[in-house]
């Protein structure tokens, strides 16, 4: 291990760096900087920052306040190309290539070597391309189509992409959250040898195994602020999960001690291939039920064909015993389910509508008579809903655009909560909202389970998902590979679990 | 550490408000002082007979442009079979009269705008077509149809119903506004006291969380494109009873008549936003736009641009809304 002493000199300074959007504060005077030949983590929650950081760094948002250094000079990004020039790559979650060209044509995209006459030199690409891959130990055909890809091979030309420009600065953003665990450690590979030639290496994760494994340095942020900045000699998994979250994991997941009740959802062999095949489980009144996995693994279109909103190839759902019809959302509405999407701003919420609006979206019905509102039970069942979930400010009338992202999400759960439902299917719940709002969503979940209602929650967050669940259910490609209960979860496991399945998939 | 949100509102986030402010009431001043420089301008303009004379001139333009209005709430841009229909309706409801009756022959005419709704959002609904290139076959398709049916000559009405409905009058007002002043009160409940109007609206506002919330979009989509053929075919009816015939080109201009007037009553041309006081007041804008420009003797070629003027800007301040609102 090397330790921060051993690395270079600053290569990148960001000072105080604040960034405004609408409503809210993304970043509040961050500061942040990366040495030549270390590797530096970002961590913290979905909403921390980190992207916003990440973006302003890359040249996508110009910050409101503060300054950017390399190699000690002030520099100012007008747009991406300012910050490449600078010597600046980054490698996304999203594979953003060009899936009908080749791994050298997309290493190379808009800087490739051109004959006097205009014309690409073929040859000349390959060989570069190759070239490059060799650096980087890659074992990849410059030759193939990015198309035919794997996950963890796209990557690799994003990375060679990132390279071919001698960055002096290479930002990773979540790099493991689609690859195989065979792939991950490729990947490392890659990372130490980019350290080793003196790049400054940014590192963002959710995974802090990962990052303990890895960083020489970590910074941790927390709604737009910087919380610390520590030699990652210096702190342990938990002191981590304590800078990142600002409490402890039981104050931000309180968990209740439920005596659960029957099955209430039961979900028999459920498929639709290629995407998800053969998945059966079922949830207790009460009981919360996690569902881990990668992201692609099938997760969210499983909740999706459970609520009806895509068909199902096969299979059976049913609450409290009676079927749930496929591709009806309104009949499993009535059914018992109720559904909080991963997407919060297009599939939970009309943006332009009001908070009240939104509330009884899906019980417009209930609230009227031979088809005409009745605007006054309308106004105190909205106010009911806003009050038991303490949504800010209190207004009935306020665009739900304007509230912050927790704010939008409780509007979201009041929608569902508004037709009693069951069983309640929470798609990534508390993603991107502050940590305050998240301790709340969580404690509205657990009364929710003591009350009866069976909940199914699907988050990325091993955090979150080991902290709040009963049991875990692990998914990978497509299928349920793993069943933990509460007092065997650990992140090793799940994402054992995870990842390994993965690869048997493909093989 | 928390977030608070109202204590630090950007400014540019007030200065949309103002612009939201503007698209939502900026209509019913603009037709105001449109009416206070009419009154300046001449003395014949605040004449009921005057009042009468814009009235009539919109009174078939409102019927298209409420059928319009939901269409585009519910998030389908523009119906262009609207031409179709009316020459449709008015073909067949003076074609059949003399054989089935004026009531039935009214129903008939009704029912085939329907017909022609129902398949128009079937396809858009249903199917995810493009409605500007589903209505507009329509139209074509429809005039292609009455071409080869009544040729291009006049088909003229005949019986006495049919010529009372055309010249009726209540208290001295032809028999065309009242209608026209019924459907609007029918319209302006159905969208802003029904269920079936906040679906609309929902669905145009936010198609996938709509159909998360379990509302019936695709059906939703349909029934605007029913309403929009269903009042595109009274005004179709009342139209050639009013003239005494009917022939293929009688509704050539309406749809853009009509989008126009929602458009600058403020109506997001995107979709979830509108009210039908503001496309009464848009069909009110451009009729009086129109009476003032003729008052005060402006040329023809000039009452064109300032029209266009106006659309463009109406349609401009709807991008900026936009802008200002997904920020």
């Amino acid at each position: 291990m090397s330790t921060a002493a051993a690395s270079g000199p600053p290569v990148l300074r960001m000072r105080a760096i604040s960034k405004r959007f609408v409503g809210v504060h993304a970043l509040t005077e961050v500061s942040f900087e990366a040495r030549a030949g270390e590797i530096h983590a970002i961590v913290g929650e979905n909403g921390a920052g980190k992207s916003t950081l990440m973006k302003i760094l890359s040249g996508v948002h110009q910050p409101d306040g503060g300054e950017i250094e390399i190699d000690g000079r002030p520099v100012h990004f007008s747009g991406p190309n300012a910050s490449q020039e600078l010597g600046v790559a980054m490698v996304y979650q999203d594979f953003d290539l060009v899936p009908e060209l080749s791994v050298a044509e997309n290493i190379f995209l808009g800087c490739q070597p051109v004959s006097r006459l205009g014309f690409v030199r073929r040859a000349e690409l390959r060989k570069q391309a190759q070239a490059l891959l060799d650096e980087l130990a890659a074992d990849l055909d410059p030759s193939l189509t990015v198309k035919n890809l794997s996950a963890g091979q796209r990557q690799l030309v994003q990375i060679a992409q990132a390279c071919a420009r001698q960055p002096r600065i290479v930002v990773f953003d979540e790099p493991t959250s689609a690859l195989t665990g065979h792939e991950a450690d490729n990947l490392f590979k890659i990372i130490r040898r980019l350290k080793g030639r003196g790049v400054a290496v940014v590192y963002i994760s959710h995974r802090l195994a990962e990052v303990m494994a890895i960083a020489d340095r970590v910074t941790a942020l927390r709604d737009g602020c910087l919380v610390a900045t520590r030699d990652i000699a210096e702190v342990s998994q938990d002191d981590m999960v304590h800078l990142i979250v600002g409490r402890t994991i039981t104050e931000l997941f309180p968990k209740s001690e439920v005596v659960f009740g029957e099955p209430v959802l039961n979900v028999q062999g459920l498929s639709r291939p290629p995407v998800f095949d053969d998945i059966s489980f079922s949830v207790r009144a009460g009981e919360i039920v996690g569902m881990a996995g990668l992201v692609g693994a099938g997760r969210t279109e499983i909740a999706r064909a459970i609520f009806g909103l895509d068909k199902r190839a096969g299979g059976v759902v049913t609450v409290n015993g009676a079927a749930v019809p496929s591709g009806h959302v309104d009949a499993a509405i009535r059914a018992g389910l109720g559904f909080v999407p991963e997407e919060r701003k297009t599939d939970g919420l009309v943006l332009d509508e009001t908070v009240s609006q939104n509330l009884v979206l899906s019980s417009l019905k209930a609230l009227a008579k031979l088809g005409i509102i009745n605007r006054g039970r309308e106004r105190s069942f909205a106010q009911g809903l806003v009050e038991r979930l303490d949504v800010r400010p209190p207004q009935l009338n306020r665009q739900v655009m304007t509230l912050s992202g927790g704010n939008q999400q409780k509007v979201v759960l009041g929608k569902c909560l508004a037709s009693s439902p069951k069983v309640l299917i929470l798609d990534e719940p508390t993603a991107g909202i502050d940590v305050a709002s998240k301790a709340e969503i969580h404690r509205l979940i657990g009364a929710l389970a003591e009350t009866g209602v069976a909940v199914l929650l699907i988050s990325s967050e091993l955090t979150e998902v080991i902290a709040a669940s009963d049991r875990i259910l692990v998914v990978a490609g497509g299928r349920i590979v793993d069943e933990v209960a509460r007092a065997d979860a650990t992140e090793q496991r799940i994402i054992r679990g995870a990842t390994g399945a993965g690869e048997l998939a493909k093989a | 550490m928390t977030l608070s949100v109202a204590s630090h509102v950007p400014i540019r986030a007030r200065a949309g408000a103002a612009v939201v402010l503007l698209a939502r009431y900026g209509i019913y001043v603009g037709l105001v002082l449109l009416c206070v420089c009419g009154a300046l301008l001449s003395s014949a303009f605040l004449t009921s007979t005057n009042f009468l004379n814009i009235g009539l001139s919109v009174g078939y333009v409102g019927f298209v442009a409420i059928g319009m209005a939901f269409v585009v709430i519910g998030g389908s841009l523009i119906d262009l079979s609207i031409p179709g229909v009316i020459a449709g309706a008015g073909i067949i409801a003076l074609a059949t009269e003399p054989s089935i009756g004026a009531l039935p022959a009214i129903v008939l005419a009704i029912a085939v705008g329907c017909f022609v709704g129902l398949l128009n959002g079937a396809a858009v609904g249903y199917l995810g077509a493009n409605p500007v290139l589903v209505t507009y076959s329509a139209q074509i398709i429809i005039l292609g149809i009455a071409q080869a049916v009544a040729g291009a000559g006049f088909i003229y009405a005949h019986g006495a119903a049919f010529n009372w409905l055309g010249n009726a009058t209540i208290a001295g007002v032809p028999l065309v506004l009242p209608i026209l002043a019924a459907c609007l009160l029918g319209a302006y409940v159905a969208l802003s006291r029904s269920t079936f109007g906040r679906q609309v609206f929902a669905t145009g506002g936010g198609y996938q969380a709509s159909r998360v919330a379990g509302l019936p979009v695709r059906r939703v989509v349909m029934t605007t494109f029913v309403i929009s053929g269903a009042l595109a075919a009274v005004a179709g009816v009342l139209m050639s009873t009013a003239l005494g015939s009917a022939q293929q080109e009688i509704g050539i201009g309406y749809e853009f008549n009509a989008i126009t007037a929602v458009a600058i009553g403020g109506t997001s041309l995107f979709g979830g936003e509108g009210s039908i006081g503001r496309v009464l007041a848009g069909v009110l804008l451009v009729g009086v736009l129109n009476n003032v420009m003729i008052l005060a003797g402006v040329s023809i070629d000039s009452q064109g641009i300032v029209k266009g003027a106006i659309i463009v800007g109406a349609v401009a301040l709807d991008v900026v809304l936009r802008r200002v609102r997904t920020r």
